[in-house]
């Protein structure tokens, strides 16, 4: 590689200040018009770059800049707290909502709208004057959804065991009382076993 | 509203800001603004919005103050703040035509020479370096700003950056052949070797 080509790999990408400590490349400096013009184009060009651009002054004095600054700030820090004041509020009442929903009959249908069906309510009836298998037959239709169902108790325990949804079992149970003798006309006359 | 006579070190201002002292607020964001819009205009190639981006790094600096924790120097973080700043700007394109405004910007130049030609060739120059500059990738152009432009050391380009030596001198080497070899090629020698 020429001296000339060493120049300008140098110029290139070293610190041009490096290639006028290096002995050899300086002494070709010296000597060569054109690898001195080189350097002296970077170096000038580099120089003027960087007085244009630190030499540019900021519009915004700086008192004007800092008030600016601090207002816009100390109306974020507001505005933030704005917003930690209405979170205090309405979380509580999100949680009376969430709890309403989570725990309410009303609710039922909702939680199982959005996917969280409550556990099928099972319960047991004895049976005054209807066998298991009739208080099933009765219970039936009312059990429509979710699986509801009526089971007779086992052979000599008058009983019918509902399973299904809390609001279509309380129906069934109604039915059933009916006509078991323990609501409406016909309690006078309840049936004795 | 004036700054207010307070304590010269920055590390003295940097306290009282920090333990809720507005004017001393003030005063830091007076003393830090050069170096901020500097760094912005690094980062921006624009005056304006240079202002812009150094007025949110300070709004961002008050609302960050007291994450502040000095395992860096104050500089260094607020240099990552000013390129936060700087680059959630470019993110959302409200980045103006940079060329265009530093030809405005170039016109408000003082002269350097008293011979017009010779300021044409300076200004060619500048424009070279300006617009092979704005074709660098993000991380050699902020490289190639704050060593050969703003003059800084690696040491506290590391500093400021956060970037490990090999790193700087590998994008650095990149920018100044590319910078380089635009200015050389666009402005040849000519001189007879």
């Amino acid at each position: 590689m020429s001296d000339c080509q060493s120049v300008r790999a140098g110029v290139l990408v070293r610190e041009l200040g490096e290639l006028e400590r290096d002995p050899i490349l300086a002494a070709h400096l010296t000597s060569c018009a054109r690898c001195s013009a080189d350097v002296a184009l970077v170096r000038l060009a580099t120089a003027a770059t960087a007085d244009m651009l630190n030499e540019q002054l900021p519009s915004a004095h700086a008192a004007e800049l800092a008030r600016t600054a601090i207002d816009r700030a100390a109306s974020w820090h507001e505005a933030r707290a704005r917003i930690w004041r209405r979170a205090s509020l309405a979380l509580p009442a999100l949680a009376t909502a969430v709890w309403v929903i989570a725990v309410s009959d009303r609710a039922a249908p909702f939680r199982s709208a959005i996917g969280f069906p409550d556990p099928p309510y099972v319960t047991t009836i004895a049976l005054q004057c209807l066998s298991g298998s009739d208080a099933a037959g009765v219970a039936g239709p009312y059990l429509r959804s979710g699986g509801g169902t009526a089971l007779p108790g086992p052979e000599g325990v008058p009983s019918v065991t509902l399973t299904g949804e809390r609001a279509e079992v309380a129906e069934a149970e109604i039915a059933i009382a009916k006509l078991d003798g323990r609501l409406g006309p016909a309690a006078a006359g309840a049936c004795r076993r | 509203m004036s700054l207010p006579t307070l304590p010269d070190s920055a590390a003295s201002l940097l306290e009282l800001a920090r333990s809720g002292d507005a004017e001393s607020l003030a005063a830091l964001i007076g003393l830090m603004q050069p170096k901020v819009y500097r760094w912005a205009l690094g980062f921006t190639a624009d005056p304006d919005d240079a202002d812009d981006v150094a007025q949110e790094a300070f709004v961002l600096m008050y609302r960050r103050l007291h994450q502040y924790r000095g395992d860096q120097s104050f500089d260094g973080w607020l240099y990552q703040v000013t390129r936060r700043v700087a680059s959630q700007r470019r993110r959302t394109g409200r980045r103006r035509a940079r060329l265009a405004a530093l030809e405005d910007a170039r016109r408000e130049l003082r002269a350097y020479f008293t011979d017009p030609g010779a300021r044409i060739d300076r200004e060619r120059m500048v424009a070279i370096i300006m617009a092979h500059l704005e074709l660098l990738p993000p991380r050699q152009r902020e490289l190639f700003d704050l060593v050969e432009l703003q003059g800084l050391t690696p040491a506290e380009v590391a500093d400021l950056t956060g970037a490990n030596a090999s790193t700087i001198r590998a994008n650095l080497f990149k920018a100044r052949a590319t910078i380089r070899a635009a200015l050389l090629d666009a402005l040849p020698s000519t001189t007879d070797p």
